[in-house]
């Protein structure tokens, strides 16, 4: 008996240890392991290296070179950090506990073109509105809104609320100025509620496997069906810091009947970012997907407005914003 | 299908109980520590180590030479990285475990061998707070193979013991997992494939010792094995080691 009892807690003793079999090898919390793990998933899930005219390969062979055992946390950082700059992409990042790589180049080599400042005291007002996460106010004829953040979640029933407010208005002016995006599904609802004309909003394909040309074919986002339709004149203001989701905005209600965009050219942020992380704890994100607008335009060059614009400091100073003042001339013609 | 299963293995179960031979019908429960490893290409390359509480809950029957079981399992626990112990994941899931096995062996030295088939069905959740749209990893895994159990009684100073061995072999298994990315279009439409054992694996051992009351009631300590592994389009593979304490109660 007492064999048989010995020889099932061998077995259990067989399988207590078995994970070092059965599972892949630990990586190993040093310096190189640490960038190679870095370079491979981003060499494997990473969707732009093409658009961006970047060689991964060669970024690994000038970088590793330069990896030593003993360098510390903030010089492997730094390494690690400059290599994502080179993408040029603001849905890739490096986040420690000191610091975060990044390359936001994509609004900050560009003019502003909006002050907060000007906007509430002398548009919105100490008279606005506040209905979820819109900001609103009839500005002589013309609806007002301004929107910060598609982060900022809302209602059906809150946007169709604003819209009404202003339905016997000229137009609306919706400023996403600086709204660096959020959810795709608040801009799709957004965006639906202009739209009675074209079922598709923008089209994405993501990255099906780790080699360069392992994508799905091109699939159509559809905007939602919405039983409500503003039908008067809606100018979208925007400038460079409008990423992501208000990018991916800008691209669905381009073209549409009623819709005019005004001011610069957005930001990009067309690859839907996704997160992995490193045996010290860091942990990066990267653009997993790739998406294009109804024309055809890559979304992660940005989204061309309609009328070009940048913000008038002559009439800044005298507390005018020219994105509005233009915005309403517009509408009121 | 699932209507028709269910009327099979009810209609199975009521024909073993309503056997004119000895039966003994046993109402089981079960609570303990799991340790668990996971590794998920859809997170990270890491393998994530976590500690997780767990209870079970099942019913043994057995029927002349027929052996059926059925027995339900959940844990949640937390994971952490390997190097920092920091515990940045959450991880939750159940098991179901049928078997349906046939006596084919009753020796004084080897005790009782009984072997047919088994399902073994294992699901479960993987959060990584720290990620965004790819912060939750799921997988749900089934498997039908062959289920082979043994048992031997024993005496120690009179008071009676069981040691019991349960093997679940797949054979044929069905995976799910999410995408090699998330993404908007596909709206997340998981992964799932049918595939012979090798692609997938759903591997459970099961040994328990069992003290064997006058009144037929047990109190056991058992530990259980379990592997999975899906090769889709992101590999993910898993081990748990469970130790429960058991309490069985005959009802027939």
């Amino acid at each position: 008996m007492k064999k048989k009892f010995l020889l099932l807690l061998l077995i259990g003793l067989l399988f207590s240890s078995c994970e070092k079999i059965l599972l892949p090898k630990e990586v190993e919390n040093a310096p190189q392991q640490n960038f190679d793990l870095f370079w491979e998933t981003l060499q494997h899930k990473y969707s732009y290296f093409e658009l961006k005219n970047v060689d991964w390969q060669e970024v690994y062979d000038t970088l590793n070179p330069k990896i030593t055992a003993d360098m510390n946390s903030v010089e492997l950082f730094d390494l690690m950090a400059d290599a994502l700059y080179l993408l040029k992409d603001g849905h890739t990042n490096l986040i420690s506990g000191f610091d975060i790589g990044r390359n936001w180049n994509w609004y900050l080599d560009y003019p502003a073109n909006f002050e907060w400042n000007t906007v509430e005291r002398n548009y919105l007002g100490k008279t606005h509105r506040r209905t979820g996460p819109f900001y609103h106010q009839r500005i002589d004829s013309v609806g007002y809104i301004y929107y910060e953040s598609f982060g900022q979640a809302f209602s059906e029933s809150q946007l169709e609320l604003v819209l009404n407010r202003f339905k016997d208005d000229k137009g609306i002016i919706l400023d996403l100025r600086n709204n660096g995006g959020g959810s795709l599904n608040s801009a799709l609802l957004l965006a639906s509620k202009f739209n009675n004309s074209v079922p598709v909003a923008y089209y994405e394909r993501a990255k099906q496997g780790p080699a360069p040309t392992d994508f799905s074919n091109w699939m159509p986002i559809a905007l939602p069906n919405s039983s409500y339709y503003y039908n008067k004149p809606v100018v979208v203001l925007l400038n460079r810091a409008c990423y992501s989701a208000t990018n991916s905005f800008a691209a669905m209600v381009k073209t549409l009947p009623n819709i005019i965009l005004m001011g610069d050219t957005t930001g990009g942020g067309g690859g839907l970012p996704v997160y992995s992380e490193l045996p010290n704890g860091w942990t990066f994100r990267y653009s997993a997907t790739q998406s294009r607008s109804r024309g055809g335009v890559d979304l992660e060059a940005g989204i061309g407005p309609d009328i070009y614009l940048q913000l008038d400091s002559i009439q800044l100073a005298q507390g005018k914003d020219s994105f509005i003042e233009s915005a309403i001339m517009l509408i009121d013609n | 299908m699932i209507r028709k299963l269910c009327f099979i293995t009810s209609l199975l179960w009521c024909t073993l109980s309503n056997a004119q031979q000895e039966s003994e019908l046993l109402l089981r429960f079960g609570m303990g520590y799991t340790r668990g490893f996971q590794y998920d290409e859809y997170l990270s390359d890491l393998v994530y180590k976590g500690n997780y509480a767990g209870v079970s809950l099942g019913v043994r029957h057995y029927s002349g030479n027929w052996f059926q079981q059925l027995q339900l399992g959940g844990f949640g626990g937390w994971m952490s990285l390997p190097n920092t112990n920091t515990s940045t994941l959450n991880d939750v899931g159940g098991s179901a475990l049928y078997e349906l096995q046939y006596q084919v062996n009753d020796s004084p030295i080897w005790g009782r061998s009984f072997i047919g088939v088994s399902n073994f069905t294992q699901g479960g959740v993987l959060i990584n707070n720290r990620f965004g749209n790819n912060s939750l990893a799921y997988s749900l895994q089934t498997s039908i193979g062959i289920g082979i159990h043994a048992e031997r009684d024993f005496q120690i100073k009179s008071q009676s013991f069981q040691l019991s061995i349960d093997q679940h072999l797949p054979l044929l298994l069905y995976g799910v997992l999410p995408d090699y990315v998330p993404s908007v279009v596909i709206d997340n439409t998981p992964y799932s494939n049918w595939s012979f054992v090798g692609p997938q694996s759903l591997w459970r051992t099961h040994l328990e010792w069992e003290w064997i009351l006058s009144n037929q009631n047990r109190f056991g300590v058992e530990y259980l094995f379990q592997y999975g592994k899906i090769e889709g389009p992101n590999l993910k593979q898993w081990v748990q080691h469970q130790w429960f304490l058991t309490m069985s109660v005959a009802i027939l």
